[in-house]
């Protein structure tokens, strides 16, 4: 596969937006949980969700590539007003809660390195999130996040530095089960699932691919940017998985609070830069998943009515687009503000996401086979099949999370 | 005299039954023709294979078909326009009995590629 | 439109993005309005778009919550916004039509929004 030296840089820019973009305060949380309880054991779960984000990235972006209209547009055009209507609802309420668990990851982040609670930061954190969306352009926070998202890469770092047993890492990349405590084992597996396989990462992606301006000749560039940066993201969460097995898993450290995440880090990295380290990747990763979270319900409703949308537009050029991620902002804080357990409600956020993956899956089957927008470029049986799959997975997910969150949790 | 109207996105999913008040299934799509400048109504699609030949594309269609069992007799009927009565657009008739009724599975897939 | 071409309106013209005589977003086809007349085939009058007609599809309290909504502050005071079929220019992707967006009701909240939106920094 030929790429010119345009495609390229589109590439290596696109790996490292996956890479910053891809670890959020979900993924940090489920696998740290994992590491500490059940040592490298998730990590196939890891592997499995990676490769299912995969696959629904290169359909996202291909869609959004060939026909020049984001996936999420198209789903009212397809699957009628009703269905968009159900369904926007749904994932706006949820959004919501996934921006403020966001936030509440920046301004523990804050918390860590000042000592000053957490509540505090919520608002000046909204507030920088907020002027970053208002006065940056989707090209420059694109590169500044990605950018800025490679400090996340000193948890693979560490995870090295550990020496961790090949031979036990190997046998957790194939599928086993929790032994004596199979309950809170699926639970962490579901709620893995669950963090990484996030609907409003696809609606960014997808938009992303029209604010960039890809066409038709950009779909093998996309499907290398999903394979390559959604694998290397997913290098960095097993990272987090083996540091905290390493650390944790030992000395019997249940995690419950991201400061013994910190610990974990400092740890590995031997004194203070670990900490700082921990810190910053947990706070950036988190202001590009806000950014990301924030956009994607934008996108969602002014793609939906038909408003003139884009992040590279200036904000009174499109006034209800920019006025609908202020007010989502807006309504985020409030919880952080409240005092609500960031965790518990990242942990809250990632079941109901889990609940409302099926119904976002769904649409892929339609719309990924439609002629009018994708032409020659419709999926091929492999790719059905692997949407199928989804769906029946994410069925499974929906159905299974929320016994297993009162049982396991 | 005003002429009446009926809203296409009003119309959508209502129950059509035929002239002896049996249910055909609900309106999922209305073909139209293009003549001489004006776009005008040619056949209005009613029941569960309608709804799947709008959600799917011609190739995916005979397999969906196959999976829920549609392209039986009754699970879909092509009304003419001139069959299709919309005084009251809440409750729109048709004005023969079903054995009238061409069957769906001998109409084409709607979709043309771009 | 060329002569002859067959169109499913519910599949490829309800729902579908409008857009202005330069690209411009203008909302959605929220709404067809067929002319009925007596011995003659359902002609395809006006393109409805907006609030309005919006809030007569939702089923329920939302609906009727929606219309007051735009009867108080909306473009066009309760009614909807029609376009007559006349000025349809293409059907693809894409509705195009013959009209000014900036003209229409269909940016009067991008307007109105626009006046307190300039009063903020950095817009």
């Amino acid at each position: 596969m030929k790429l010119s030296p345009r495609q390229l840089i589109e590439v290596a820019l696109g790996v490292l937006t996956s890479v910053g973009g891809y670890l959020d305060v979900g993924a940090v949380a489920t696998s740290a949980q994992a590491g500490a309880e059940f040592g490298f054991r998730h990590l196939w779960v890891l592997g499995l969700g990676t490769l299912v984000v995969i696959f629904l990235v290169e359909m996202s972006g291909r869609f959004a590539a060939v026909s020049g209209h984001p996936l999420r547009a198209a789903l009212r055009e397809r699957l009628g007003f009703n269905f968009f209507v159900a369904t926007s609802a749904a994932e706006m309420v949820v959004g919501v809660l996934v921006l403020a668990s966001e936030i509440g990851g920046i301004a523990l982040a804050l918390q860590l390195v000042t000592g000053v609670s957490y509540r505090w930061w919520a608002l000046p954190v909204g507030l920088l999130v907020w002027a970053l969306l208002w006065n940056g352009t989707f090209g420059v926070l694109e590169k500044g996040v990605a950018l800025l998202g490679l400090v996340t890469l000193a948890f693979f770092f560490a995870a090295v530095r550990l020496h961790p047993p090949l031979g036990e890492v190997a046998r957790g990349v194939i599928p086993g089960g929790g032994g004596h405590d199979a309950a809170h084992y699926w639970f962490i597996a579901v709620a893995i699932l669950g963090a990484l396989i996030s609907p409003y990462l696809l609606w960014f992606y997808s938009s992303g691919a029209v604010e960039d301006h890809w066409s038709a000749s950009d779909v093998p560039t996309n499907r290398m940017v999903a394979v390559v940066g959604m694998g290397f993201g997913s290098v960095v969460a097993a990272s987090v998985l083996i540091v905290a097995a390493m650390v944790f898993l030992p000395r019997g450290i249940v995690v419950d609070d991201y400061a013994q995440i910190a610990l974990g880090l400092t740890t590995a990295l031997e004194g203070k830069l670990g900490f700082y380290l921990f810190a910053a990747s947990l706070g950036i990763a988190c202001v590009g998943a806000a950014l990301e979270a924030a956009l994607a319900m934008a996108y969602v409703l002014a793609q939906g009515l038909g408003w003139n949308w884009g992040e590279s537009l200036k904000p009174r050029r499109a006034t209800r687009f920019s006025v609908t991620y202020t007010a989502a902002l807006l309504v985020s804080v409030v919880p952080m503000l409240l005092g609500v357990d960031p965790l518990a409600l990242t942990v809250f956020s990632m079941a109901l996401t889990a609940v409302a993956l099926p119904i976002a899956i769904f649409p892929f089957l339609v719309l990924m086979n439609d002629e009018r927008y994708l032409g020659r470029h419709r999926n091929g049986r492999l790719s059905n099949a692997v949407v199928i799959a989804v769906i029946a997975l994410a069925f499974v997910l929906a159905v299974v999370t929320i016994p297993l969150q009162l049982k396991g949790g | 005299m005003k002429a009446r109207e009926a809203n296409v996105e009003l119309l959508l999913g209502r129950m059509v039954h035929d002239a002896a008040g049996r249910k055909l299934g609900r309106l999922e799509e209305i073909r139209a023709v293009a003549h001489g400048g004006e776009l005008r109504v040619s056949q209005y699609l009613v029941g569960r294979h309608a709804m799947a030949v709008r959600l799917t594309t011609a190739s995916l269609l005979p397999r969906v078909a196959r999976l829920l069992r549609l392209g039986t007799r009754g699970s879909g009927y092509v009304i003419p326009w001139s069959w299709m009565d919309l005084s009251d657009p809440e409750h729109p008739r048709c004005t023969r009995p079903l054995e009238d009724l061409p069957d769906i599975r001998d109409e084409e897939p709607p979709y043309r590629p771009m | 439109m060329e002569e002859g071409r067959r169109v499913d309106l519910v599949g490829e013209v309800l729902d579908q993005r409008l857009v202005d005589f330069i690209g411009r977003p203008m909302g959605c086809v929220d709404g067809l309005v067929l002319e009925l007349e007596e011995g003659e085939p359902p002609r395809v009058s006006h393109v409805q778009t907006g609030g309005v007609t919006l809030a007569r599809r939702l089923r329920g309290p939302l609906g009727g919550w929606l219309a007051a909504a735009a009867r108080r502050w909306g473009g066009t005071r309760g009614e909807p916004f029609r376009i007559p079929w006349e000025r349809v220019k293409a059907v693809g992707l894409d509705v195009e039509v013959e009209l000014d967006a900036d003209a229409t009701p269909a940016w009067h909240w991008e307007h109105r929004l626009g006046r307190l939106v300039a009063k903020i920094p950095g817009s």
